[in-house]
């Protein structure tokens, strides 16, 4: 990150000069109401491409080429995660991880500035000048009932004051109203707090910004800490705020964002929302949700739109790498061989993690493996494979499951334990069934050896020196 | 997720997952496919959570 403050233009330009082969240009109209944004993203990775795209004509939910293009698929590669947060892409894998957890440890106030001197208050639309239909506001999956919002509402806790951002979906449901899903969680917890007062709960939904600030609202910090201070130590830099226009300096808003909306959500009030394709790659059923009344939009001049592709890597890649580190710290206090904690792809970086020990004793694989459960919910099945097994290669993982595991002895079930509720496969609400899987090898018998070529035979004849590619056959042969 | 009942649309005869939190809630159901909405009891067939089947047009649970 070259400048100061926070601009996702800036991040686009890099990448374009660092990694051209990462971002790609739809020129061409498209609906994204009609899912031809997620059937070009979806086109993509048939074809194994992974790249963030700009659709420079969206059109907006009037039917309209929209004046905001759409970035998306942001953060569906983890170089381009390093590269938003100021990593070489060749630290990707774990360093990545734990850099991440480093900076989530400190925390950078935030500057509050003028709104003279913040982007985000270049065009201020406040009342019945708002009208979310300008936005090309993406619907994704085929059950989807409405074009959906996916990006980080922000909300202020009433007691602490401290400010909390997640990610969470909101459905288009009118030019000035918007469904809002939550789980139990933080922002839940606000709402509740402000509904038991018989008070509405204002909320500001960061639509597009530089991809470090969406990255810092990932942590997983305590209830209580100030979020905006945590993306300031997230992305390397403090956080520039400006009142917003609907509460002034009693609630701040990111001053370098691209697009925020503000409004409130009222108590007492539900609605039904969803179906809403989700985070496993399922559909999350339709259910009573709250609503929010916007009450005001800004946007810088030239402003970007932006959107993740829920259920893709694009969703997935973020969610899981701030987890890394965090679980990997917890277990580097109790089994301190371990290597390197990888959620993959595979296992949408929320349900599967695998872990690599340098085993010293028996034990302390399923140490690590409970420490792991314990740390991260959404957890349900933990594979521990050795030092020579790379967690980050699904194909190693399995191989180790293959070669160094007996069903009956090397796998354990837990019963009865917190899971996630948009996991199809639990038969309770809340409960789910963990699975631990102790592919290491055994340190007090023998075991076979992997088979291994010998490095200095490798060294000795460099690929490049000894193999000659075959020649294509003439034309005509 | 148990939790879910799937509901089959009276205008367009596709079917979509609702949490059992709007089972006989008095709230009409948005269908993601045509946006027609409905109250429950209009729905020619539901699955419940338990997978009993029910066909409102004879109002007989087919079980299962």
């Amino acid at each position: 990150m070259d400048s100061l403050t926070l601009d996702l233009r800036e991040f686009i330009k890099a990448v374009e000069a660092g990694q051209p082969d990462a971002l790609v240009h739809v020129d061409k109209p498209v609906d994204p109401a009609a899912f031809e944004v997620t059937a070009v993203l979806q086109q993509l990775e048939d074809a194994g491409r992974f790249p963030m795209a700009i659709f420079h004509q969206p059109l907006n939910l009037r039917g309209e080429v929209s004046r905001f293009p759409l970035i998306t698929n942001v953060f569906a590669d983890r170089a381009r995660c390093a590269q938003a947060l100021g990593l070489p892409v060749t630290e990707a894998k774990f360093p990545l991880s734990i850099e991440y957890g480093r900076r989530e440890q400190d925390r950078i106030a935030p500057t509050v500035v003028t709104p003279g001197e913040s982007p985000v208050k270049d065009v201020v639309k406040v009342g019945d000048q708002v009208d979310l239909r300008e936005f090309p506001i993406v619907r994704h999956h085929h059950m989807d009932p409405a074009p959906y919002i996916d990006m980080t509402p922000i909300m202020r806790d009433p007691d602490s004051g401290a400010y909390n951002a997640a990610y969470l979906r909101t459905m288009y449901k009118g030019p000035r109203k918007l469904g809002l899903h939550m789980s139990p969680r933080h922002s839940w917890q606000i709402t509740r707090k402000h509904e038991d007062r018989g008070l509405p709960t204002p909320v500001v939904i960061v639509v597009s910004h530089h991809p470090a600030f969406f990255l810092g609202t990932l942590n997983v910090a305590p209830f209580g800490d100030d979020d905006y201070e945590v993306i300031g130590s997230v992305a390397g830099r403090s956080l520039r705020l400006v009142p917003s226009e609907t509460w002034g300096e009693d609630f701040m808003v990111p001053a370098d964002a691209e697009i925020v909306i503000e409004g409130v959500i009222p108590p007492g009030v539900r609605e039904v929302e969803g179906p809403f394709g989700e985070f496993p790659g399922t559909y999350g059923p339709q259910r009573l949700r709250w609503v929010v009344d916007v009450t005001a939009v800004t946007h810088r001049r030239d402003a970007i739109y932006q959107d993740v592709f829920v259920g893709h890597p694009d969703d997935w890649i973020q969610g899981g790498l701030p987890k890394e580190a965090r679980i990997y710290n917890r277990i580097k206090g109790v089994v301190p061989s371990v290597q390197a904690v990888h959620l993959p792809v595979s296992g949408v970086c929320r349900l599967h993690c695998n872990i690599a020990i340098d085993k010293k004793v028996d034990g302390e694989s399923k140490q690590a493996a409970m420490i792991a459960l314990g740390e991260v919910d959404m957890i349900k099945h933990v594979f521990v494979v050795d030092a020579d097994v790379d967690p980050f290669d699904d194909r190693q993982v399995l191989w180790a499951i293959a070669t160094r595991v007996q069903a009956d002895q090397a796998i354990d079930m837990i019963k009865n334990a917190k899971g996630n509720t948009l996991d199809p496969s639990q038969t309770d609400p809340i409960m789910t069934t963990k699975m631990i899987v102790d592919a290491t090898k055994p340190v007090r018998r023998p075991f076979s050896e992997r088979i291994l070529v010998p490095d200095d035979a490798k060294a000795r004849v460099p690929m490049a020196d000894y193999v000659r590619e075959s020649a294509p056959a003439a034309a005509g042969e | 997720m148990a939790s879910i009942f799937t509901v089959e649309c009276p205008s367009c005869g596709q079917s979509f997952p609702c949490h059992t939190e709007l089972w006989q809630a008095g709230y009409d159901l948005l269908c993601p496919f045509c946006q027609a909405t409905f109250p429950q009891e209009r729905s020619p067939r539901i699955v419940s959570a338990t997978g009993d089947v029910v066909r409102n047009d004879t109002g007989a649970a087919e079980g299962m």
